[in-house]
């Protein structure tokens, strides 16, 4: 009933957000595409990434580009590659998962310079889940604030949660020991909420850096204006995490009732904060 | 009467007949049955046949669906961004080959394996999977071949990039086991998906449909149609087994029902002929039409008797009618055939004593004539009745004919048999027969024949040597009763002579033979010729035949009065001739026949013109004449008139009685040679004798002696007064009238 209502909602009050569907090469020679509506009245364009296995397509993210296209910002919707040439589907978890951390960080990169090179204007960075740790990645490794500002969408961490009583260290210097061994083996690790998740040895110590306190670090350390949404009811947000969170500072803004995907009307309440930042940054 | 029983036929039973329909029954459904279940079976075959080409094009058509499931399966893949990860980056293609293709939505359990291939149709990998081609041949989309006795098709198809300028990235081998792919994926209607099957080993084909002439199966036993075919086979068996069991349940009840009671009903009507039953307890009508059946029996029964005792009765008269003569109710010559045959049948080979009495009237004819049939019918009946209440008990009388009887006296000799002939001729004269109006005396002359037989050829002759004995019997010395002895054979031979016979009617239609012997009388108290006796004679090859031989004959064969005109015409050519002397004369034998015919009496007025000079005198015997009283007394009352002397002849020998003899018209009377030789013999017959003679004088007839053989004899008639002697003494009878030897 109330996905009706969304739906009802979404039809009668956003306006149609006809996208220019842009291809691009990356340098690798791996093919992305990304949707580009330019902002309106001076309005500040917003790179929008993804979560990690999705795509451009994914409705939290389309949702809210209309509602963002509606009140007549720009929006970029890249699909970040993972190594997949003209990516178009999600990824399960267990398909293979061969790319590295900075090779999404650089793909954000190419789009921002895109825009850049679109003469978009004020470039506002928006990413949901893995995506704003991607976005906050991405601006924590410029010199120069690449964004006005960060909008961060439920980001997380891939560390294990807390209270699992595994020292991180301890397991990142094994995985280390094995990497210096087999490096380039696929196997198939719990990451995040993934079970299985496929890629090389290599990879996954990527990932498995950026725990906890590893992305309150980071968030920290971001030079522009970053706002962190969560929703109240997002397993992803645990306790330690977001005592972490909180303890430094970090301005969270809260959805009452949503989970990591905003379901329900948690998304509408969800725009509503997004739309709010933005218009609290112009 | 049908057809069949006309010829013979017999009918069946009804036993017979019910088997019969019962098993052309069974036989008939059983055939129908039999062409019924194999035109099921023809149905169910054509049905089939029809069917699997029906199956082969659902087959078709589910190959063709199947081609486009393996395409999209193919397209699924192709589109999916991890298979074409594996062209641009195949460090891990193993492991996407081995685990990430069954996370397709596409994969299916029907997929073995799955490769790629470059652009070149070369492998992704060198480990390729078991079976796939290590380079891919283009000109087909699929290859098909059998491993491990499991039939593989291989799809190839390519894959291209994301966009159109990407172009093809390479080629996707799909490994299906292709029974599991049909049988997954295939609706395989009213197959039976156990028995499915393609008959090839290795192929390259562009299209799955190219499959459909190379599948080999079963169809599913169960549909509607076969249900229904199935259900009829089985109704047709099942009625190929009611059918006899319900016949054989219905020959039973059939017979219970209505064989066994028409059985007893049968058994019923035969006995019903025997006895009389209404209806026996034992009998239970199970049918209205049975007890019906019975009653119209009972009442056919009853109509039936009473049509059998009519004809009982009927047959009964008729038998009577048939047997007995309806005048004098005695049994008829019928009767005696039979019941002689059937003695001879019964008594043959067997000793037996009988008599064989034969029984005749003397002189019927004359009664008849004279006294009208009535009266002659009136005399049988008395004779009938008489001879009947004077046989023994149980003796039949039979009347043969005429005035003829006879009676068969079992275990009798000789001496009952002539004891109940006399009894019977006793009982006969002690008849007063004037009561039937007849005023003269009827005889009965009987003759006996006994066998005491050794065989039934014996008894084969009785009847002829009664007959013998009857003629014996007739002849006037004797007593109207003969028993047959082997004396009287020569007679009945010279009876039966045809030279007899033939001579008799020689002279009667040729006039020859005849010869007239004159025997003198003469006058005793002139002792000369007074006239002579004409006898005759007939002569035959030289031999004389005497009247003795062959006045039987005549008088059997009733040609007495046609003999009489014979002698009287010779006898007036020898008066015309002048052969008698002149003044002597002429007696003339008449038989009884011929004294009462016309013809007789006027031939003999014709010889009244010799009155004159003859003494003509007409001799009949007193039989004759009492047999015949009246008309013989007209007619010789009328030749006497003439001038004719009437001569009794034979007087004493027969029914004389000095009655009868006033009433008679008689100028001469001849004593018999009984009487005249009695007055040589007894002497109380003598005395009779010599007073009848005187008697007879004294009423003024002449009287004749006759058989005067010797002087002494001739002297006593003499003295006793005795008008004219005859005999040998005298003279014998001579073709020429001679004058006495001796006076």
């Amino acid at each position: 009933m109330r996905d009706i209502a969304i739906a009802i909602y979404l039809v009668l009050f956003t306006q149609p957000a006809w996208a220019e569907l842009i291809r691009a090469t990356l340098p690798n020679g791996l093919n992305v595409t990304a949707e580009y509506n330019a902002a309106k009245d001076g309005n500040p364009t917003v790179l929008i990434v993804h979560p990690l296995l999705q795509t451009r397509d994914f409705s939290v993210i389309v949702n809210l580009s209309e509602a963002l296209i509606s009140d007549g910002y720009g929006v970029l919707r890249p699909t970040l590659s993972l190594g997949i040439d003209s990516r178009r589907q999600s990824l399960a978890c267990e398909a293979i998962h061969n790319y590295s951390m900075q090779d999404k960080i650089d793909e954000i990169a190419f789009w921002k310079d895109w825009l850049d090179g679109k003469s978009a204007g004020p470039v506002i960075g928006f990413g949901h889940s893995s995506g704003g740790t991607l976005v906050a990645m991405y601006e924590d490794q410029q010199q120069t604030s690449a964004f006005k500002s960060l909008i961060l969408l439920a980001p997380v961490h891939y560390g294990f949660p807390g209270g699992t009583g595994i020292d991180p260290r301890q397991m990142e210097q094994a995985f280390i020991d094995e990497k210096e061994k087999q490096p380039d083996r696929l196997e198939q690790y719990r990451l995040s909420y993934c079970k299985k998740f496929t890629t090389p040895r290599s990879h996954y110590l990527e990932f498995v850096r950026w725990d906890e306190a590893a992305v309150t670090n980071l968030l920290k350390g971001i030079k522009v204006h970053t706002d962190v949404v969560y929703g109240t009811a997002d397993p992803t947000l645990n306790s330690s995490w977001k005592l972490l969170l909180e303890q430094s500072n970090i301005p969270i803004s809260y959805v009452s009732g949503g989970n990591h995907f905003f379901s329900g009307f948690a998304e509408l309440d969800m725009h509503d904060v997004v739309l709010d930042l933005i218009d609290d940054q112009i | 009467m049908t057809k069949s029983s006309a010829s013979g036929r017999r009918p069946i039973t009804i036993m017979g007949f019910s088997i019969w329909a019962m098993v052309s029954i069974v036989i008939v459904f059983t055939l129908l049955v039999i062409i019924s279940y194999r035109q099921i079976q023809d149905a169910e075959s054509a049905f089939t046949k029809q069917r699997k080409l029906s199956v082969a094009r659902h087959l078709a058509a589910d190959l063709a669906a199947l081609q486009e499931k393996v395409e999209k399966v193919a397209q699924s893949y192709s589109n999916a961004d991890e298979t074409r990860q594996q062209f641009h980056n195949s460090q891990y293609y193993l492991y996407w080959r081995d685990s990430r293709v069954k996370d397709n939505p596409a994969f299916a359990p029907y997929i073995n394996r799955v490769e790629l291939y470059t652009k070149r149709g070369f492998p992704m990998t060198s480990q390729l999977s078991e079976g796939f081609p290590g380079q891919l041949s283009l000109a087909s989309s699929f290859l098909i071949q059998t491993e491990s006795d499991v039939l593989y098709i291989y799809h190839v198809s390519r894959v291209h990039g994301p966009i159109k300028e990407t172009g093809m990235l390479g080629f996707l081998v799909i490994k299906y086991n292709l029974a599991n792919l049909v049988l997954t994926e295939a609706r395989l209607s009213d197959i039976d998906k156990a028995t499915l099957g393609f008959a090839l080993s290795v192929s390259r084909i562009n299209d799955l449909i190219e499959l459909a002439a190379y599948a080999d199966f079963d169809l599913l036993a169960s549909s509607d149609i076969e249900d229904l075919i199935g259900a009829l086979s089985n109704n047709m068996i099942t009625i190929g087994m009611i059918v006899p069991i319900i016949s054989i349940i219905s020959l039973v009840l059939f017979t219970y029902m209505m064989i066994k009671p028409i059985r007893n009903f049968e058994t019923l009507v035969h006995e019903l002929g025997r006895q009389n039953i209404e209806k026996p307890a034992s009998l239970v009508f199970r049918f209205d039409e049975l007890r019906n059946i019975w009653r119209a029996i009972l009442d056919y029964r009853e109509l039936a008797s009473s049509m059998h005792s009519d004809l009982d009765e009927k047959n009964k008269e008729l038998w009577e009618l048939a047997h007995h003569d309806p005048l004098t109710g005695c049994f008829n010559r019928r009767a005696f055939e039979e019941d002689w045959q059937h003695m001879l049948g019964t008594i043959e080979q067997r000793r037996i004593s009988l008599a064989f009495v034969l029984f005749d009237c003397d002189r019927f004819k004359l009664i008849n004539d004279n006294y009208g049939h009535n009266s002659g019918d009136q005399v049988l009946i008395h004779i009938s009745n008489t001879i009947q209440n004077n046989l023994r008990a149980g003796d039949r009388l039979y009347r043969l004919g005429g005035d003829e009887f006879c009676t068969i006296l079992f275990d009798s000799d000789k001496a009952e048999a002539r004891a109940v002939a006399t009894r019977c001729l006793t009982q006969l004269d002690k008849t007063d027969i004037r009561e039937l109006g007849i005023n003269e005396p009827v005889r009965m002359s009987i003759g006996i024949a006994i066998s005491e037989g050794t065989n039934s050829e014996s008894l084969h002759d009785l009847q002829r040597l009664a007959d013998i004995a009857m003629y014996y019997a007739k002849r006037p010395d004797n007593q109207n009763i003969a028993v047959y002895d082997a004396s009287m054979l020569r007679d009945s031979l010279t009876l039966l002579n045809n030279e007899v016979i033939t001579s008799v009617y020689d002279a009667i239609s040729n006039k020859e033979g005849l010869q007239i012997h004159y025997q003198p009388i003469i006058d005793l108290q002139s002792n000369v010729v007074h006239y002579y006796e004409a006898l005759s004679r007939l002569e035959h090859d030289g031999k004389l035949l005497y009247p003795d031989v062959f006045l039987p004959i005549v008088q059997d064969r009733f040609i007495e009065a046609e003999f009489d005109q014979l002698v009287i015409q010779h006898i007036q050519r020898d008066l015309g001739a002048g052969r008698l002397p002149a003044g002597s004369g002429v007696s003339i034998n008449i038989s009884g026949a011929g004294v009462t015919d016309k013809q007789v009496v006027a031939q003999l007025g014709a010889l009244s013109e010799y009155l004159d000079e003859y003494h003509i005198y007409i001799e009949v015997t007193e039989t004759s004449l009492i047999t015949r009283l009246i008309q013989a007394s007209e007619y010789l009352e009328r030749l006497r008139q003439q001038g004719f002397k009437i001569s009794l002849d034979d007087f004493g020998s027969g029914y004389s009685s000095l009655g009868y003899l006033t009433q008679m018209p008689v100028d001469c009377i001849k004593f018999d040679l009984s009487l005249v030789q009695a007055l040589h013999k007894k002497e109380r017959k003598s005395l009779v004798v010599r007073s009848l003679a005187d008697m007879c004088l004294k009423a003024g007839y002449q009287i004749v002696a006759e058989g005067i053989e010797d002087v002494g004899l001739l002297n006593t008639v003499t003295g006793i007064g005795f008008t004219h002697a005859q005999g040998y003494y005298i003279g014998k009878p001579d073709k020429v009238p001679r004058a006495p030897v001796a006076t």
